[in-house]
């Protein structure tokens, strides 16, 4: 044996040798992970070394995923940029988004939702008004309530593709077999009432085998109807929850109830129970005919073929209330692509958030998830327009003064959770809706009124 | 000599302690400190990223204490530690006992009883979301053979809790497992002597398996205590806490505060009052277990 082999590690090496391996190690766990880069397009796109990639932290999954990234990778190739698609998926974008932001290491966009309005004034993400003034990026040619809905105290919070809008499915062969005309569709509250009466079905024991209509079902809720009934839940010029002294929400609430009690809502409760989650693409009782009408978004339509190829449907605006004037709907971004703050490209950030609201991806992705473009031009294309039926509808929606957007505060999502849960109570005779409306509009104004005082003295 | 130590001995905890470093650096990096941090935290209001945050002293606390939802969701997780607990340690024992008996196969049906435990928790609640559908689901199917129309299991606010306790038997594989293996630990010469007395079979589940069981039983419950009060997926993914927010659970209701509503110094106190509910809990347990829990060799 020679001396090497025979020479054992002392003590002191041997930790010495682990010392340096546990640094090492520790160094390495503290770098920034950077993720692979995409493989470049051509030679002529080929990004420099020191360029920045372009991290995106998308929502999307599936086949939407898919086209997302066809069209960053065509981001890419015009722009010789090195943009990243990720897919995080909308179960995990917001929260992975948020701690990522707070702890400093973003993505350079991200999409979401009408986060924006939370997230943008508790400083999450970047305002984008500057960058949109320089490349002349005004909201020319988008629909107004689309525009609007980018915005909130006074800041733009990013760009969208498409829009979510509502209108009412009715299941047309039943709807024709109880004698009506898919020509001449409920108009107003009073027609809905009639025809949910006529349409819903009992069996002998008195429970319910179909429903002809039920307001709060699906995508319908105490917005979609207040709004049809000219209700307006917030005043931007004195920064108020209006939603406890405006009687037409008050006189919606009611009329939910009087369904609540009509049905018999233990009755309803057992029929609805079975219909499973109600933002389910894939079950939805409307296409097994255990309900008539519903409201729903612009998308169910590119599911249909897909999960009820047989379905005789008709869509139409949505039957407004006495207090209303005319058929409303929320319209809503689709998707927001925003930059955190922090983000360590955010230019590059800007200039992709800018592209993926181009008019191209607007109707590639308006013809494959059935959400209307923001761009009238767009929306107004053929090449989008004659791709779903029913696409003249909604876009008409998203131009009338009929579209309604979120209250951009900067406390929604409670809001949001505060009203849906004054709807379940309500229904289930658990609060009176008077008392109901003042006690949530008092809890909402008052974290609002908190947020605005210690943004200020912040 | 310091602190006593010789010198050897010293050398040992130098090394010792090395090597002990990276848990170390781990537990106080990612647990002391942002258990520290909360703590700091729940005493001010923080609104906005990058901004300084600002001294409230207790009032997020005081403020709990006058919301709704924050007495609610005690109430709701409360119910599901003191009945969804019980309720599982005793079909756990029942269970294990008879997977204690001499069987052909019985290893079979012991690892088909324990093979739920390892889905994951998400991929249980989707599946149970069908078993409880009241129009299609496995239980309401078998009962309508019967000629029964089952209820809304998930959708009734009186049965939502209940039906969750129901799903969770499905889990208790670990528990059972736990329970199996103290079983097997109760020496055969007290039922000997348990049978010469004249003890049946219930004589000596009540004077025999139970007290000698009975340290795995506490084990069990200040275990299950601890994860019956940070119960919080079930409901995220099944009922999003309703109906009428019978299903709203500390944890959910502590999530969407930060992570919804950012309120993060809220969510801090929230949780703050949470670990002290479950230490003074765990700490009744501890207190009151000298009256239930008999070890063996200890005189009484």
């Amino acid at each position: 044996m020679s001396d090497s082999q025979n020479r054992t590690l002392s003590r002191r090496g041997f930790l010495q040798a682990m010392a340096v391996g546990a640094g090492g190690s520790l160094l390495a766990a503290c770098a920034v992970p950077q993720p692979p880069a995409a493989a470049p397009a051509g030679d002529a796109a080929m990004p420099s070394e020191e360029q920045l990639p372009i991290i995106y932290w998308s929502m999307f999954g599936l086949q939407e995923a898919e086209q997302a990234q066809n069209q960053v990778e065509r981001f890419n190739d015009e722009t010789g940029e090195n943009a990243i698609f990720m897919s995080i998926g909308w179960g995990n974008v917001t929260q992975k988004a948020q701690v990522a932001i707070e702890g400093g290491n973003p993505p350079d966009m991200v999409s979401l939702w009408s986060q924006a309005y939370t997230w943008g004034p508790r400083g999450l993400l970047l305002p984008l008004e500057d960058y949109a003034e320089r490349d002349g990026f005004d909201g020319e040619g988008w629909s107004k309530p689309a525009w609007e809905a980018l915005w909130s105290d006074g800041h733009l919070w990013g760009t969208g593709h498409t829009l979510n809008v509502f209108g009412l499915h009715l299941n047309q062969m039943l709807y024709e077999e109880a004698g009506f005309s898919a020509d001449s569709p409920p108009q107003t509250f009073d027609d809905l009432d009639v025809m949910a009466e006529s349409l819903t079905e009992w069996d002998d024991n008195d429970n319910l085998t179909r429903l002809g209509f039920l307001p709060w079902l699906r995508s319908g809720n105490l917005w979609h109807w207040g709004w049809a009934n000219g209700a307006r839940f917030y005043d931007e010029d004195t920064d108020t929850i209006t939603a406890a002294s405006d009687e037409r929400l008050l006189q919606t609430l009611e009329w939910f109830v009087s369904y609540a009690q009509k049905y018999d809502i233990d009755k309803i409760d057992r029929y609805v129970s079975g219909f499973g989650n109600r933002s389910s693409l894939t079950e939805d009782p409307w296409y097994v005919d255990k309900i008539v009408m519903q409201i729903d978004g612009s998308w169910k339509r590119s599911w249909i073929p897909r999960y009820a190829p047989e379905l005789d449907y008709t869509v139409v605006k949505s039957p407004y209330g006495p207090g209303g004037t005319e058929p409303t709907s929320l319209v809503e971004i689709g998707a927001m692509f925003n930059v955190p703050r922090g983000s360590k490209n955010p230019e590059g950030g800007w200039q992709l958030a800018k592209f993926m609201a181009g008019k191209q991806q607007q109707i590639e992705f308006g013809n494959l998830v059935g959400d209307i473009p923001p761009l009238n031009e767009a929306a107004r294309d053929p090449a989008f327009l004659n791709s779903l039926p029913y696409n003249e509808l909604f876009v008409e929606l998203t131009e009338s003064d009929g579209g309604r957007a979120w209250p951009r505060i900067p406390v929604l999502e409670l809001y949001k959770n505060e009203l849906r849960r004054l709807q379940d109570e309500a229904i289930h005779g658990k609060v009176d809706p008077q008392q109901g409306l003042e006690e949530m509009s008092a809890k909402v104004q008052k974290e609002l009124n908190d947020f605005r005082q210690q943004v200020g003295g912040s | 000599m310091i602190f006593g130590l010789s010198r050897q001995e010293r050398r040992r905890l130098r090394v010792g302690l090395f090597f002990a470093l990276p848990w170390i650096i781990g537990f106080l990096s990612l647990t002391v400190y942002p258990v520290i941090a909360s703590f700091y935290y729940s005493l001010n209001v923080y609104t906005t990223f990058g901004q300084p945050m600002q001294w409230v002293g207790f009032a997020n606390y005081i403020e709990l204490g006058k919301d709704d939802l924050f007495w609610q969701s005690l109430y709701n997780t409360a119910y599901m530690v003191v009945l969804g607990v019980s309720f599982h340690i005793i079909i756990a024992i029942v269970l294990a006992l008879l997977l204690n008996q001499n069987l052909r196969g019985v290893s079979i049906y012991r690892t088909i009883y324990y093979l739920p435990t390892i889905v994951p928790v998400v991929a249980t609640s989707v599946l149970w979301m069908w078993v409880f559908n009241p129009e299609f689901g496995l239980i309401n199917s078998a009962l309508s053979l019967l000629g029964m129309r089952g209820p809304g299991w998930l959708t009734d606010p009186a049965l939502s809790k209940p039906s969750l306790i129901m799903m969770g038997v499905w889990t208790i594989g670990g528990t059972l497992i736990i329970f199996l293996a103290g079983l097997q630990d109760i020496p055969q010469h007290l039922y000997d002597a348990a049978m010469i007395d004249g003890a049946g079979t219930l004589h000596q589940v009540r004077h025999v398996t139970l007290p000698m069981l009975s340290p795995v039983i506490f084990f069990n419950v200040i275990m299950g205590v601890i994860r019956g009060f940070q119960i919080f997926a079930e409901a995220f993914i099944m009922t999003q806490g309703g109906p009428l927010d019978t299903t709203l659970f500390y944890a959910l209701y502590l999530y969407r505060n930060a992570f919804e509503y950012f309120k993060m110094p809220y969510a801090s106190a929230m949780a703050w009052i949470l670990f002290l509910v479950v230490m003074a809990t765990t700490l009744v347990i501890f207190r009151s277990s000298a009256r239930f829990v008999y070890y063996e060799g200890e005189e009484r």
